[in-house]
């Protein structure tokens, strides 16, 4: 298993969402499938995998955004569909965000301004690949 | 027949031949359907009544011209009734019958023991295959080419009957003592789970799904539901009852307006004439989208504000 996702279930389970083997070897199978270029469709596929209660999606959302947050994790050129889907559920971070700058520029800024934003974070494991 | 194979080769696919079907999902919907599809892995879709959660099971075994066999759960549904049960009347009419055959079996036995053993030559075959009645889950483990088995409305069984599920989710086999462990065809079943959320479904049952949460739609996406599903309403009055079902949701109310509620009422309103929602025309359909009195009063006194606010 790829050094990414364990890292990533790791960070999971820290914030309490409850990842059994059977789920991680699920999880193994639909990274396999789903790969790493489109971050959006991995979001969405280890979404169904992983999280199984409301409270654990949410906790899922906010530990995803934090964890991958290059849209392209694996180093590979990017993908041809728009990965910085407006309706990205992204309501968890803005507590967060209030440290980087100011508040207004969370969704206006776009990528450039994400990036730099969450740059302030925890120095995130990334792309092990 | 259906070419599942490429209608399930992308998520987009998917979708287009959801819409196709007149199923307007979300991206997260595809993406379920694409997963369980390629990793043989069941859903288990929860959210609140009426967001089309049976319904995509319904029009995925249309899309894959795959035949649908569905499990609808209630309190005290058992084994007998959800995996197999054995003929008793033809059993007994058997018995009946073979009476007299019994004799000649029997002709000539001597003694207890000797009669015994004779009969024991018969093997069990009041409990083989001829006396077996399949249900549903047993049913759709025999579908040589696969089919979509629907089990729905879980959280309204048992407790104990999530167990007896347990081994056909993760296996797509059945253990039935008299007659061995009944495995899948080549093509499994793909398994639709669906659940009001009523009770807390178990641990155990959740690990071997995939969890696919349908929510409300946004404005958008309903609005091609109903242009989808109601072609006929026109495009400023889809907007505004579609507005008016979205301010409804954001209410205190019993029991909120689901989709399969603005379908309705955009069909009401359809054979009303209407073509723009006033409050008057509003309150004599309200009891197509509100199911309790209670609600249908909060929101008549607050009509105006409402009608007046989707139509700027």
């Amino acid at each position: 298993m790829d050094r990414t996702l364990s890292n990533f279930i790791r960070s999971l389970r820290m914030a309490d969402v409850r990842v059994s083997t059977a789920e991680t070897l699920d999880a193994v199978e639909a990274v396999e499938l789903v790969g790493y270029k489109d971050r959006k469709f991995l979001k969405e596929s280890l979404a169904l995998v992983l999280p199984k209660t409301a409270d654990e999606k949410e906790a899922f959302n906010a530990c995803f955004e934090d964890f991958f947050k290059f849209e392209d994790v694996s180093g590979e050129q990017k993908s041809g569909r728009d990965n910085d889907h407006p309706d990205d559920p992204q309501d968890e971070q803005t507590g967060e965000g209030g440290e980087g700058g100011s508040e207004g520029d969370e969704r206006g800024g776009g990528e450039g301004g994400e990036r730099g934003e969450r740059g302030g974070g925890e120095g995130n494991e990334r792309g092990g690949r | 027949m259906a070419d599942i194979e490429s209608i399930a080769q992308s998520v987009d696919s998917l979708k287009k031949h959801f819409e196709s079907h007149r199923y307007i999902c979300s991206t997260q919907i595809a993406t379920a359907v694409y997963l369980a599809y390629h990793l043989k892995k069941p859903i288990l879709i929860e959210g609140p009544p009426g967001v089309g959660k049976t319904e995509l099971a319904k029009t995925t075994s249309e899309m894959l011209s795959l035949p649908m066999i569905r499990l609808q759960c209630y309190e005290g549904l058992d084994e007998s009734k959800a995996i197999y049960e054995w003929k008793y009347g033809k059993q007994l009419l058997y018995t009946q019958v073979l009476k007299e055959a019994l004799d000649e079996v029997l002709d000539g036995a001597k003694g207890f023991t000797e009669s015994v053993k004779r009969l024991h030559e018969f093997g069990d075959i009041f409990f083989s295959e001829e006396f077996l009645e399949p249900r549903p889950l047993l049913k759709a483990l025999r579908e040589e080419d696969g089919c979509v088995l629907l089990i729905d409305e879980i959280d309204k069984s048992d407790h104990e009957f999530e167990s007896l599920l347990l081994e056909i989710l993760s296996d797509y086999q059945i253990s039935v003592p008299e007659i061995g462990t009944v495995k899948a065809a080549k093509e499994p079943p793909m398994v639709f789970l669906t659940s009001n959320n009523t009770r807390e479904i178990s641990d155990a049952l959740k690990r071997r799904c995939l969890h696919l949460y349908i929510p409300f739609p946004d404005v958008e996406l309903e609005q091609k539901i109903i242009q989808a599903r109601v072609p006929e309403v026109s495009a400023s009055l889809r907007h505004q009852l579609v507005s008016f079902i979205q301010e409804l949701r954001g209410l205190d109310l019993k029991k909120v307006p689901a989709i399969s509620e603005t379908i309705d009422w955009a069909r009401t309103l359809l054979l009303l004439h209407a073509d723009a929602l006033d409050p008057e025309l509003v309150r004599s359909t309200l009891n197509v989208i509100l199911k309790f009195q209670e609600d249908i009063e909060n929101v008549e006194s607050e009509l105006h504000s409402i009608t007046a606010k989707i139509r700027k």
